[in-house]
This record gives C-alpha cells, structure tokens and sequence, in this order.
C-alpha cells in the first residue's frame, strides 16, 4: 500500500461535528449560553428586599426573560440619565480610538479566547448602541458608522459580558486615554438592573447585608459564637484568651472586615490573625454585629446600593461614638473606601483624622474617610519595633503575593503589605513583573462572579494568575499564594486546587500571627491552622 | 534513512505546525495574540501549549512508554486549559491527531519505501494511544470542576457549620438553624 492509499487522519473525523468559530462579525453573532460560562438570575425575594424593579422568576438559557414590555426605553432613559450624571462614561463613550492596548491585557480573554472579553469589544457592546442612539453621525449612519439598535439579542449580550468582566480595571492600566473598561462594565450593570437582569451571587450578598449586617444573614449572636469558637482556637494553640470587645461604646476604633473573615476557611485564620495582633498591643476597639460588613456588593450592582451599604459603617461608628475606624484585609470595600466614600456619605466629620494610639502615626491619607487599612496600621507597627517578631515560625512557608486588584490598582498598597510580609517570613519570592503591583492579574471572581455555577470561566480567567504561581513554585518551590482580599481567599483557593494544588492560599495577618511571640504565650507547637511547626517537639508533660 | 531520524532531523518544524494547528482551533482574533511567545506570562495559553507540545514530542521521539509520567505531563498541561474552554470534549482534544496530519506533511513527501510506510503507521498508531491517554486526562479534568465547587462551598461556611456543630454538641443555646435566617 501507498501512503497516498491511506485516508488522511482529517477525512476519518470528518463527521464528528465541533463547535465552529464565529463566521459572521461579531456584532452580529448572538450569545451562545453555555452552562459553566454564565451566572443565575437573582431571585425574586433578593431584589424585593432591597426594592430593585422587576423580581420574577426567570432563567437565562429560556427564551423569554419576563422583562417590561417598554425595557428599551427604560434603558434608553437610564443611558441618558447616566450620560449626563457622570462625565466620565460620556467621555469613555467617545473617546477610544480603538488603539487595541488593552485588547490583551483581561484575563478572560487571555484565558479564553473570546473576543468580546478584549475589554475594547466589551465596551464597544454598549458603545454601539451609544452611537446609534445619542450620536448624530450614528443616528444618520446606524451600521456604517459603528452603531447598532438596543435589541433583545444584544440585551442578552450585555448580561453575558457585564458578568463576565471582575471590574479588575487591569485594562485601564494599558489604556492611553485612561478608559477604565470597569466603569462601563458598572455602568452596563445599573443599565441591566433597570428591567430586573441581575445575578443572584450580588443580589443576595446584597439583600443580607441590607438586613442583617453581613453577607451570609446571620444574625448577631449567630456571629458572636462563632467569633467566640476562634477566640477558643486562639487560646488551644497560644495559651492566650484574646480580648474580644464586641460592641463597645466608646471603645477608640471601630474594626471592620469582609464576612468571609470569619465565616469561611482559610479566611478565618486572618480573623484570628487580627485577634491575636490587637489584643498583643492592647488596643482599645470594638467590633460591631451591625457593620459586621467590610464588603460592599453594591459596587457590583449600582452606584445608589454601595452608597445605601457603605453608609452603614459610619451610621455605626456614629453610634458607639469610636474615633476612626479600621479596616481588614478586603478587597474592594477599599475601593469604595477610597475612591466613592468621601463623595457619596462623607465627609465623615464627626469623626476624628486616624492617629495610631500605639505609634502615634498620623494616617493622613486617610483625612477624609476616617479610615484605615490594617496592612498600613501594621507595617507602622512593625516598623516602630511595637510587634515581637520570630519569622522562623514561618520557615515552612515559602509565599508569593498576589496583589488583590482593588488594593493595588484603586488603593496603590503596593510595599506595606510586602513590609510586613518580609519581616514575618524569610521566604518570599515575587511573581514575574508583568503580573504583580498594578499589572497585577485579577482571581477571575471578583465582582460577583466567584459563584459555582460560573466555574469553568473563572477558571479560564484564573489561568494568567495561576501561571504566575505556577512559575514561582517550579522556580522557588513556594507554596503559600499571600492576598489581601477575602474573595481571593476564597476564589484562588479553589483557583489552585485546580491549576497548582500544591500553593495554599492565606492572608498576611495569618503569618503575622504565627510570628507573633506573645506575652505570657505557652510554647508553640502548631501555627495559626492547628498544623504542626516542623522541627518543634511538643513538650513531653503536653503530650 | 529511518523515520526515527527523519523525525529528529524534523523535530522542530513538526512541533511549531503542531503547536500553530492547535491555535488554529482558537476564534481567529485570538490567535494572534496566543502565537506571540514573547513572553509566557502574558501569554499563559500559547505558551503553556507550545512548551506542552514540544515535551510530549520529545517523549514520543524518545520512544517512551505511553504511560510515563513526562508524557502524561504534558499532555495535562495542554488540555487541562482546553478543558475549561469553549470546546466540546472530542475539540478539546482533538490536537493529538492533529500530529499526524502534521507529520504526513512534513516528512511524509520523503518516504520512498514499504519499510518506512510501515514505521509511519507504527509511529501514528502510537499517537492513536496517546489520544485515548488524552481522553483519560480530559475526564479527570472536567471531574476536578466538579470537585472544586464542593470543596468551594465547604470552605466557604467552614467556621459557620463548625460553630453550629458546636453548639449542637455542648445542648446550649440555639439550634444550627438559628445561625442562618433562610
Ligand atoms: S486602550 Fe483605550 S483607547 Fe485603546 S482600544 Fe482600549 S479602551 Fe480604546
Ligand atoms: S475584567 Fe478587568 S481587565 Fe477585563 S475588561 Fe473587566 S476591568 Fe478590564
């Protein structure tokens, strides 16, 4: 037989039917609902309590969405309405030039593909029908000039790709012009509320923090048992029952952090973190079970619904009369700290400008909002000599940090944390530049889209920060992914049990623990997980 | 002359249109930017396949077993991206085939006898294997998806259903229902 007799390996598969590439272009090519790449609807009772229009029933991979019968205009009306409100949407309207800068730097498309994840096709969705409807030439040119018609395939669109994007602004970095792709994402959003099409992993974060303080609704002593348990685990692995002031009039701070601190694993090893750190330097503050909330998904939703949840901190900061307030390792509750509270609720003049009691640090930056980020209250104390450090304890931990987008890119708290990092472990190794500090890549499930039922794009997403690790662990042998948010704690967890199952993920304030040598404390044996410290014996009477 | 060698004399040539017919796959906007290894952090996908794609072939020119763990390796590499993008499970790994194809065209104009004919089917009916071998890692990927949202939500209300346990055992206080309203 002749090679030219054999049939080639393509005829043999040539039945076999594949998904095929987009022909057309891509204005015209309708979304393709595939499960694992989109999130579920929120549910009727979410939006009813926090009083968000249209709650229904409905499902995305079902024909009809039960919107109003007039949703174009009410969404045409809300664009208007937008346009003129915030100058800055009006301005990312008209001024790309499609340069492409940005058309590689989001990690869903660098971890998927698709086009419309380059952040300048994801504007251009809502662009479009910008042109078409409130340009002249679009008015005139419709098609020709770029624009398109406020249709249901392209609603659909919007839903798909505003809840495909984190709000990571790592585009906006690249950008020339300075176009933050996340502020038309946000904006796509509120347009998307407008007729009832929001996702229920925001909705419902939403609502219970609306009524009960923090994401998940647990009540107030629900919370104060479970902080009590990790006083409990604090004192098994140091000896020491820590302070916790829970809300105390007067007390001179108020500390707040993201729920998942204290609900969720390994999040919770930070909240003993902190314990252990504010109790070690005796600081007078107080925990509330009514701002028991660092994270605001009101930033994934509206513009109204972060001022209405941010506002909660300080109406409680008011009332136990503190004098400014800290905060823990969040992630975007920063971003609205520092970029929306000062407009939206403040000033927050009752309130006095952060001085550390410890130190005496003036936080000036921190004038206006009256509040703190613990990575700079620490590495203050740290750098004034206040904290006994043992680094050793560490010594079984080989970290890298991912710089958590909204601290980086929205805060600029880029060497604080790796201040304190370096001084509570010796071995720290950074990611390759293009991946860290403000070029950092997103976990992919920020934003509200850390949810189950979206697994395989944040996984898609996930892939440039896990290639990242991947590559400090080969090189260095790391095995800790340090951040300083807690839907990183959550997320990259789950993001390397998949892509490096050998990192685990932790918060700083865990290793700043660990290091910790606290007055009075027993003998160390395990660290803040209840893991045994290698080379430590336990004393023989403990045993 | 002998395919092996003919193989080695290729090997480079084979790899880069094995690696570019698996961007191929890929909506063409994107392959421009998944063919730039400039730099394989900000290019993780091309990069992670093109280094995946010259392993596996050097295992295969290596004549190693189907089963070692190198190979294996490598091919988890490739697909355990392919599997988590928009390809149905005969797409994501599909590019195993895609070796023959390429390797008929590069090297199959050079052979002038029977014997070499017969090592070419020899050599593809090893990759024929390898694509099973591919199938097997394809599944345990898509079972890892499945697992980490169970483990997701495990982690996610670790100290709630832990301080629930708790106060269920000690008989004080609430029930585990109290700790949630809904
Ligand atoms: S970088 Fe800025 S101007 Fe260039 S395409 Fe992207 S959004 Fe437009
Ligand atoms: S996810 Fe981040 S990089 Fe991608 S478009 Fe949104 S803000 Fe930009």
């Amino acid at each position: 037989m002749e090679l030219h007799e054999l049939p080639k390996p393509e005829d043999l598969v040539k039945d076999v039917k594949y998904r095929k590439l987009p022909e057309k272009p891509w204005m015209q090519e309708p979304v393709d609902f595939k499960p694992g790449t989109y999130n579920y609807p929120a549910l009727a009772k979410n939006l009813k309590k926090v009083h968000m229009p249209n709650p229904r029933e409905w499902h995305v991979d079902q024909q009809d969405w039960h919107l109003p019968d007039d949703w174009q205009e009410i969404i045409l009306k809300g664009f208007k309405d937008r346009l003129e409100k915030y100058r800055s949407f009006r301005l990312f309207m008209d001024i790309c030039v499609r340069c492409g800068a940005c058309a590689d730097k989001c990690h869903f498309f660098l971890g998927g593909g698709d086009p419309k994840n380059m952040p300048v096709l994801r504007a251009e969705l809502i662009r479009s029908v910008y042109r078409n409807d409130f340009t002249t030439v679009g008015r005139l040119l419709g098609n020709l000039a770029g624009g398109r018609k406020l249709t249901l395939p392209v609603l659909k669109e919007w839903f798909y790709y505003f809840f495909q994007c984190s709000e990571c602004r790592r585009c906006s970095v690249f950008c020339p012009y300075g176009i933050d792709t996340a502020e038309v994402t946000m904006i796509g959003r509120e347009l998307l509320n407008l007729v009832g099409l929001n996702i229920n992993w925001v909705m419902e974060p939403v609502a219970n923090c609306f009524m009960t303080g923090n994401h998940l609704g647990i009540p107030p002593h629900g919370l104060v048992e479970n902080w009590e348990f990790m006083q409990d685990d604090i004192e098994e692995i140091t000896g020491i029952k820590v302070n916790l002031p829970i809300n105390k009039k007067g007390a001179e701070i108020l500390f707040v952090v993201p729920s998942g601190d204290y609900f969720a694993d390994p999040g919770s090893y930070t909240f003993m973190g902190y314990l252990a750190v504010l109790h070690e330097i005796g600081l007078d503050y107080t925990w509330s079970t009514y701002a028991s909330e660092g994270g605001n998904f009101g930033l994934f939703t509206s513009h109204e619904m972060i001022k209405r949840l941010n506002a909660k901190i300080y109406a409680e900061a008011k009332r136990l009369k503190v004098k400014w307030i800290l905060g823990g390792e969040c992630g975007h509750m920063w971003r609205v700290i520092h970029q929306y509270m000062d407009t939206m609720n403040g000033p927050a003049d009752f309130l006095e400008e952060p001085v550390s009691p410890i130190t005496g640090t003036k936080f000036e930056n921190a004038k206006g909002t009256k509040m703190v980020h613990i990575a700079e209250f620490t590495s203050d104390l740290i750098r004034h000599g206040k904290l006994n450090l043992d680094p050793s304890r560490n010594d079984h931990i080989r970290v890298t940090y991912h710089d958590s987008c909204n601290p980086a890119r929205a805060v600029g708290l880029f060497e604080e944390p790796r201040d304190i990092i370096r001084t509570v472990c010796k071995n720290f190794y950074e990611m390759p530049e293009d991946s860290i500090r403000e070029k950092t890549y997103c976990c992919a499930g920020g934003a509200g889209l850390g949810n189950d039922e979206n697994m395989e794009m944040r996984m898609r997403g996930g892939l440039p920060r896990a290639n990242a690790v991947r590559y400090v662990r080969d090189q260095r042998g790391v095995n800790r992914l340090l951040c300083m948010c807690a839907i990183d704690r959550a997320t990259l967890s789950t993001m390397m049990e998949y892509w490096a199952p050998d990192v685990s993920v932790g918060g700083i304030h865990e290793l700043v623990a660990n290091a910790l040598i606290m007055k009075g404390e027993k003998k160390r044996t395990v660290d803040f997980r209840g893991e045994p410290i290698p080379g430590v014996e336990p004393d023989e009477e403990e045993e | 002359m002998t395919l092996e060698k003919m193989l080695a004399d290729n090997k480079k040539t084979i790899a880069e249109k094995w690696f570019q017919s698996i961007v191929g796959s890929y909506p063409q906007e994107a392959q421009r930017f998944f063919l730039n290894l400039a730099n394989p952090i900000t290019n993780p996908v091309g990069s992670t396949i093109n280094r995946g794609v010259e392993g596996a072939l050097e295992c295969l020119l290596k004549g190693e077993t189907l089963e070692s763990a190198e190979i294996i390796q490598w091919l988890d590499d490739i697909i355990r991206i392919r599997a988590v993008q928009d390809f149905t499970a005969a797409r994501a790994v599909e590019f195993v085939f895609d070796l023959k194809k390429v390797v008929r065209k590069t090297v199959g104009g050079s052979i002038s006898n029977s014997g070499i004919l017969e090592e070419l089917l020899t050599f593809e009916s090893r990759i024929d294997s390898l694509a099973l071998l591919a199938f097997n890692v394809y599944m345990q990927c898509r079972e890892k998806v499945y697992e980490l949202k169970t483990n997701e939500l495990k982690r996610s209300t670790a100290r709630l259903v832990r301080s629930a346990c708790r106060v269920w055992e000690s008989g004080e206080r609430c029930s585990p229902e109290d700790l949630k309203l809904e």
